[in-house]
């Protein structure tokens, strides 16, 4: 019988005419996560280095994870060509970065702009290692290879004591892209609700923008909530943005511009039924998993509500 | 003849159904309290691979999966009540998706192979 021979991580994989690469790695005893062998869990995700892919092994997936070489190993034809990796994401290379410029924000909210050789999505996030201690941080905006962080500054909190410091010229290393919450532009018509507290905003702010400049046509609404009214930065910048229904809601109201309470029940109470909306979370844990929830009770479907746990010190969950 | 899959309406079919399906769940007193806390997005991915094998399709389930993931919640109670709301819930999907009555008994008899497995028996 005629055998086609593939590489995965290096090792040849041997597998007959015709086969799935999933079941020549199977086989073959690699330990590939699998489940339905149909092209719908996606637990069979590997990373194409190169080789041919047909649209079925990339429907369905997050644009990132296709943009990063993802595709669905039940759906592969095995073939001379691939050359394949694990999808990985903690394999991804870590690269130097230099610190260019660092402002506040707010009273206790920094944005950090950083150079480094990375292609990365607004609303995505990377690892940043520095002085011995590594945090995720949210990118609110790119452009080439400058990334902006919004980073609050925690008394006590062990990297706040690098980023309080932090100048110019500084030098750290960061890895990444990772996460899924990026505008998609392939739904230019559907609304989008974006939800966040304190620094969530910082994703929010990278997809909104990214929609704004990729021409969305569909309604924007940003609900951006934090402990008391001085905590909503970018407040004048949000409030100027045309097409964009902006929401500021505070625990504890000092303005009389915002709402009392969360930005969630602001935000469901004003859109009750959610069917065909992409939703936008970030912020604690708490209120992304209530939101998740929520929001697909209220209609959203599951693939287009997009969320990154935050955990106070910075580390994404 | 084309299989209960295609009549059904192949992977589209899945797609749309697992969105209403997990959504009935979840609404459901009867059974929603074994889905707190679990992770929404690996949880809809199993509720795909379980929808394409009770919908006829391609799949790699095992009674032995069936029994270890849910051996947890048997120890919390579930029972034979929970597994019918669980197929009720399915049905009232098809339904409001528009597939025939006799495809639903069929895709409900699918279902109704797993019953000692996930109730662990």
């Amino acid at each position: 019988m005629a055998t086609v021979t593939f590489h995965f991580e290096g090792r040849k994989i041997q597998a007959a005419q015709g086969e799935t690469v999933l079941d020549a790695l199977l086989r073959s005893g690699e330990p590939v996560g699998h489940g339905c062998k149909a092209g719908v869990c996606q637990a069979c995700l590997v990373r194409v280095q190169s080789g041919p892919v047909p649209p079925k092994a990339r429907q369905g997936l997050a644009l990132p994870v296709a943009e990063q070489g993802g595709a669905l190993s039940c759906c592969l034809k095995a073939d001379e060509a691939l050359d394949l990796q694990p999808f990985r994401e903690e394999d991804l290379p870590w690269v130097a970065a230099k610190v260019t410029r660092v402002r506040h924000l707010s009273p206790d909210v920094i944005e950090v702009k950083i150079e480094a050789d990375l292609a990365v999505r607004p609303g995505q996030f990377l690892r940043v290692k520095g002085e011995g201690m590594e945090r995720a941080y949210s990118v609110a905006e790119t452009t080439g290879s400058l990334h902006a962080f919004h980073i609050r500054l925690i008394p006590g909190g062990q990297m706040s004591a690098l980023w309080a410091q932090v100048q110019p010229g500084a030098a750290l290393t960061l890895q990444g892209p990772f996460g899924r919450s990026v505008y998609d532009p392939a739904h230019p018509d559907r609304p989008l609700l974006l939800i966040g507290s304190g620094t969530g905003l910082a994703p929010l702010w990278g997809v909104l923008n990214d929609a704004l400049a990729q021409g969305h046509r569909g309604a924007i609404s940003l609900y951006h909530g934090a402990a008391s009214s001085a905590g909503l930065y970018y407040r004048d910048e949000l409030e100027a943005m045309v097409g964009v229904h902006y929401v500021p809601c505070a625990d504890a109201v000092t303005d009389p511009r915002d709402r009392p309470g969360s930005p969630l029940a602001q935000a469901l109470q004003d859109h009750p039924d959610l069917t065909g909306y992409a939703v936008y979370l970030c912020g604690s844990p708490g209120l992304v998993n209530a939101a998740q929830r929520q929001c697909f009770l209220a209609g959203a479907d599951m693939q287009d509500i997009f969320s990154d746990p935050y955990v106070p010190q910075g580390v994404k969950a | 003849m084309s299989t209960l899959f295609e009549q059904i309406g192949g992977e589209a079919a899945v797609d749309a159904a697992v969105n209403k399906f997990y959504r009935r769940v979840l609404a459901d007193d009867r059974v929603n309290e074994f889905f707190e806390g679990v992770d929404m997005e690996r949880q809809a991915a199993k509720q795909k691979a379980f929808l394409t094998m009770v919908f006829g399709g391609p799949h790699n389930y095992t009674g032995k999966d069936m029994r270890e993931g849910h051996r947890h919640l048997v120890q919390r109670g579930l029972n034979d009540s929970h597994f019918d709301a669980i197929v009720e819930n399915l049905g009232a999907t098809l339904k409001d998706l528009g597939v025939a009555d006799d495809l639903i008994a069929q895709v409900a008899a699918i279902a109704e192979t797993t019953r000692d497995d996930v109730l662990d028996r």
